[in-house]
């Protein structure tokens, strides 16, 4: 399978696990889904060559996805939570997606997958040595715009703790 | 001998201003105030004899300039007096009828605590005429106009406790001001193509018709011709001094005068002339015919001026501006000797103004009879008495000319109706028994009520002659006609005479009238007011009222402007208020709706 | 809230103003954005109901969904253009996008959906920083890229958002909602001239603030937010009525005041510039607005409450508020109309 047919496969399974997230399941099942579509998110990232980036954002997004599956499966303590197939609506628009991705490929039967390299070649460095070019960047002449990023983090946090303390 | 001229014909003037310069000196020393005006006016008048004699001696003319008044742009306005023959003649007699009738007004007036106020008007009545005579340029000529107008206005509704009076002086404003209109109109035009206002230079150029109907139409508000003629007989709630001023030698003589001034512009456009002439004959005309009828003594004095106001039109008409001042000035004289006549009837009688009540006077007050009698024998034109001498050139002119034979029998009738109601008013009058209550106080024996008649009547019957006698011969032209013409004014009036005699006849023997719908037309004033003062304007605002409430209530306030400008906003504002619901989903609606199409149609 | 969290909220606010106004680069740029958006959050909720927190929610989502297309448009632009510097944003389809986003927080007539809203549930105080520092931050990213803004999106948005300020006020009766239908109506004068004279939609901006934070300090002083209650305003501090009726008019842009001085330069300038048409639009919209701040101003000043008065007469006694800032504030914002040429001197133009 060369990389485009990968790329394809990746993307067709992001629609899907996003449909699946969007469409209100229980909350567990929701949580489920955003993980894979989180994962699925980084894999697409891999494949296009930034290996480092897709490597950073994995472990950043599941850090915080793992969180969150945690936080809905503790909240759904209901006994038979409701999933896709119990769910009409919701069975009926992920096939409704489902077909229409198929008739798509199959009708169109043309795939183009374009690779937005430009984008990420900020600092015009060679194609293997992007990322971590950046990322030395980040901590050498950006060194005070990690404070700035540092700041940001411990004021969402105290914000965050600020709102859900709820009344004082 | 040319100082003298002007100084003593501008002194002359200011005389005039003494008495009202005392009044604003000493304004609560009342008591002799109207003593000082009239002798102001006896004073005024002697002084404008001496140029008179010498302007008759030597014929000179002057324009005096002494004032540079302002100027706009290469627009000059000067204070300019024009002493020529019209104005040094017309000053004299103009302020020799005012002293007589200021003198009647003493005795006329004695009890309106206001007296002196009444003189200071009728003094500044006389004052704005003379400005008018005088004024060498239009803008001067026109406050002189607007001045009579404006007091003409104050002493016509002198008694304005009462409504009638008040109306009457309302009539007289707006009718003259139709008539200013016209003036104005002639004004903007010289100002815009000729760009002068002095007489001289306006006598340079050449005048369109537009031009001189502008003249026209102020003539005939200001001398009441026909069309804005119902203010004059209305004018007769002012008291008598008031009407004697107004009738002889101020106000409605005016608009002739204006058209005299203005000759030498219009001599040579038949269109115009021939719009005098038939103006001029009809008002001359219709005014005889309601005369005949009237009831009311002043009301039929009044319709007489009228008449002969016309007759002036129809001579400025026939192109001899002469014959028109002269008829001008010797009507003056028996005017306002009728008018004190009647005023001294009326006065006696008690506030009695219907002639059908009086009768029997003649042996009761002597002398307002015989002067009464002498000024109508003038007024119909009886040889060798003033009018004679002014009114049988003009119908002998009109005889001999060959423009407008309607415009001749008119005037030929309306010799016939003049002599009729005069006989009528003094048959009425003086003659038969006493209609009325015999506990009345009559006496004519004040030295005020006599005096100025009898100097009037003596007027009536000396100056027609006198002023024949003076005219330079250039302005005559001399005619000779066959005897039948020559004798046809006479036999014209003979004849109204005879027909008058027969008509009253008929009234004795209490026949009823035979011509009902004419008896009817004349006594109803040719239903002109009705027609001019109910019909257009009930017309004219039932249309107004139509027009305010479709266009401006309807249209304007509730379709367009500002009920629909409520109903907008309101419509709007709840629109929008609406929208307004506190849910997220309309947020993000308006985000993706509105940036996909803004994007679409701005890239 | 404790005084740690003020201290580190205040700070964040300001930083994150700060930080935009003077980044070079759009990254920070929007990071400044971001912190302003977090930093408001709390203050917000402040006193902590379900009103507040709705508020506060709506608030949240609309910037969130404004800077994510914010950042769509600084990444379409470095795309096209290879770079990331503020000034430069020539890509027209990024322009335009941005234009928008900015909108969106500037809360002009499509979008202003959430301003009066989010006004009507948050207090007082935290309402006046959202009608008046919070839009600092977006207009000066405005000004900055000014010469490549879409002029026609920005005069429909300016024309649209006049009118709804306009008509959504005539119909309330609430202070905060009316004032939030201002501020609407305010931020379409400023961006009506941004592109034609970007230093006058700053002056604008300048005097709106002002003035509105005359007005907020003098209803957080009397605590009303009802146009009802304003008739008892007497009862609390009687100068107040005087001082709301200047400040008003002066909001309304009522000639001999502070308030006219922006309305009159930015009218001359667009008809300078042909657009009569669109001054004319303008003007007449603000009629509206004068007319609802006379609604205010007959209730505060010309009518008493239908009611006997049982409360106290607390004019009396002595205000526990501060008061510092009132009447300098009301000083400026009524009085500065005949130093126009300074301010022009001021705002270089």
């Amino acid at each position: 399978m060369d990389m485009v047919m990968m790329v394809y496969l990746f993307s067709f399974l992001l629609v899907i696990s996003f449909v699946a997230f969007a469409s209100k399941p229980s909350p567990v099942y929701g949580g489920l889904s955003l993980v894979v579509s989180g994962g699925l998110g980084c894999a697409i990232v891999v494949s296009l060559g930034s290996t480092f980036l897709g490597l950073i954002m994995f472990l950043v997004i599941f850090g915080g996805m793992l969180v969150v599956f945690g936080y809905t499966a503790a909240m759904s303590t209901e006994e038979y939570p409701e999933s896709w197939v119990s769910n009409t609506v919701a069975l009926g628009m992920l096939l409704f997606v489902l077909l229409l991705k198929l008739i798509w490929y199959f009708v169109l039967d043309k795939v183009e997958v374009a690779t937005v390299i430009g984008l990420f070649d900020v600092v015009g460095n060679s194609y293997v040595s992007q990322d971590c070019g950046g990322v030395s960047l980040l901590y050498g002449c950006g060194g005070w715009i990690l404070m700035f990023l540092g700041w940001i983090l411990f004021m969402t946090i105290c914000v965050v703790l600020e709102i859900v303390r709820g009344c004082d | 001998m040319n100082n003298m001229l002007n100084t003593m014909t501008l002194m002359s003037i200011t005389t005039l201003t003494t008495p009202l310069i005392i009044n604003l000196i000493f304004p609560h020393k009342t008591t002799k105030l109207p003593m000082y005006y009239k002798m102001a006016v006896k004073y005024a008048f002697l002084i404008s004899l001496p140029p008179l004699l010498s302007f008759i001696h030597t014929g000179q003319e002057s324009i005096i300039t002494n004032w540079k008044w302002f100027s706009i742009n290469s627009f000059n306005l000067t204070m300019s007096f024009k002493l020529d023959y019209f104005s040094i003649i017309f000053i004299p007699i103009a302020l020799y009828v005012t002293w007589s009738i200021l003198e009647f007004s003493q005795w006329y007036m004695n009890s309106d605590p206001n007296i002196h106020q009444f003189f200071k008007y009728l003094v500044m009545f006389l004052l704005t005429m003379m400005i008018l005579i005088t004024a060498n340029n239009l803008f001067q000529l026109f406050i002189g106009w607007e001045g009579v107008g404006i007091m003409s206005f104050m002493l016509i509704g002198w008694w304005h406790g009462r409504s009638d009076a008040n109306t009457a002086a309302l009539q007289a404003i707006l009718y003259n001001r139709i008539g200013d209109m016209g003036l104005m109109l002639t004004m903007v035009w010289l100002m815009i193509n000729i760009g002068l206002w002095d007489l001289q230079h306006i006598f340079m150029t050449k005048m369109n018709t537009l031009a001189l109907l502008g003249l026209v139409i102020a003539a005939t508000g200001k001398s009441a011709q026909f069309g804005l003629h119902p203010w004059l007989p209305s004018a007769m709630e002012g008291p008598t001094p008031v009407s004697a001023l107004l009738h002889s030698s101020t106000m409605v003589v005016a608009g002739v005068f204006l058209l005299i001034r203005f000759y030498p512009m219009m001599k040579d456009n038949n269109t115009i002339l021939t719009i005098i002439l038939c103006m001029g004959a009809i008002t001359s005309l219709f005014a005889a015919i309601c005369a005949t009828t009237q009831n009311d003594i002043k009301k039929i004095v009044a319709f007489s001026t009228s008449s002969q106001l016309g007759l002036m039109m129809v001579t400025m008409g026939l192109n001899q501006p002469h014959r028109t001042f002269l008829h001008m000035c010797t009507h003056a004289f028996f005017k306002a000797t009728l008018f004190l006549c009647s005023g001294s009837i009326i006065h006696n009688l008690n506030n009695e103004q219907d002639i059908r009540k009086m009768g029997g006077l003649l042996n009761i007050l002597p002398i307002t009879s015989s002067a009464l009698m002498t000024s109508s024998l003038a007024l119909i034109g009886t040889p060798f008495l003033t009018g004679f001498y002014s009114k049988d050139p003009i119908i002998e002119t009109m005889n001999m000319s060959y423009i407008n034979s309607w415009a001749l029998t008119t005037t030929l009738i309306t010799t016939t109706l003049t002599a009729m109601y005069s006989l009528r008013m003094i048959y009425f009058t003086l003659l038969n028994q006493p209609r009325f209550i015999p506990l009345l106080t009559i006496n004519e024996n004040h030295p005020n009520l006599k005096n100025p008649i009898l100097r009037l009547t003596l007027g009536s019957i000396f100056t027609g002659y006198l002023l024949t006698m003076n005219i330079p011969t250039t302005y005559m032209n001399p005619t000779t006609m066959p005897p039948m013409l020559k004798m046809s004014t006479l036999l014209v009036t003979i004849t109204g005479l005879l027909i008058a005699m027969e008509l009253n006849s008929l009234t004795n023997k209490l026949a009823a009238p035979p011509l009902k719908h004419a008896y009817n037309f004349s006594i109803m004033q040719g239903y002109f007011t009705h027609l001019l003062h109910r019909l257009l304007p009930l017309a004219s605002l039932q249309m107004s009222q139509y027009i305010a409430t479709m266009l401006m209530d309807l249209n304007w306030y509730e379709k367009i402007g500002p009920k629909n400008q409520m109903n907008i906003h309101t419509t709007m504002s709840s629109y929008i208020s609406s929208t307004q619901k506190g849910l997220i989903k309309t947020y993000f609606l308006s985000f993706i709706i509105s940036i996909p199409m803004m994007m679409i149609l701005a890239t | 809230m404790s005084p740690y969290m003020l201290l580190l909220t205040c700070t964040s606010l300001l930083l994150g103003t700060t930080l935009t106004l003077a980044s070079n680069h759009w990254l920070t740029a929007w990071m400044g954005l971001e912190i302003n958006t977090l930093a408001m959050i709390p203050l917000m909720t402040y006193p902590n109901h379900s009103r507040s927190t709705e508020s506060a929610i709506k608030y949240f989502l609309t910037q969130a969904t404004a800077s994510m297309m914010m950042m769509f448009a600084i990444i379409q632009n470095a795309w096209a253009t290879n770079q990331w510097t503020l000034t430069q944003m020539s890509n027209n389809t990024a322009s335009i996008l941005m234009t928008l986003t900015l909108a969106i927080k500037l809360g002009l007539a499509p979008f202003h959906f959430w301003v009066p809203e989010v006004t009507q549930g948050i207090p007082l105080l935290s309402g006046m920083i959202l009608l008046t520092w919070q839009k600092v931050a977006p207009v000066s990213i405005m000004y900055q890229i000014s010469p490549s803004l879409n002029m026609k999106i920005l005069t429909t948005l300016a024309i649209l958002s006049t009118l709804t300020g306009g008509w959504g006020g005539l119909n309330q009766t609430h202070l905060r909602k009316i004032l939030a239908y201002s501020s609407i109506s305010h931020m379409g004068w400023t961006i009506i001239i941004m592109p034609i004279n970007p230093n006058l939609a700053l002056l604008n901006l300048f005097i709106y603030i002002i003035i509105t934070t005359t007005i907020f300090l003098t209803l957080n002083l009397a605590q009303v937010t009802k146009i009802k209650s304003l008739a008892n305003l007497w009862n609390k501090s009687t100068p107040m009525t005087m001082i709301i009726m200047i400040t008003l008019m002066s909001l309304g842009s009522l000639p001999p005041l502070t308030g006219f001085m922006p309305k009159w330069l930015i009218l001359q300038e667009l008809v300078n510039n042909n657009n009569i048409a669109t001054a004319t639009l303008m003007a007449m919209s603000t009629l509206l607005n004068l007319f609802f701040y006379m609604r205010i101003i007959y209730t505060s000043t010309l009518t008493m409450f239908p009611t006997t008065n049982n409360s106290k007469l607390q004019w009396m006694y002595a205000q526990t508020k501060k008061t510092t800032m009132i009447p300098p504030l009301t000083v400026i914002s009524s009085m500065l109309l005949p130093l126009t040429p300074l301010c022009l001197t001021l705002f270089q133009m």
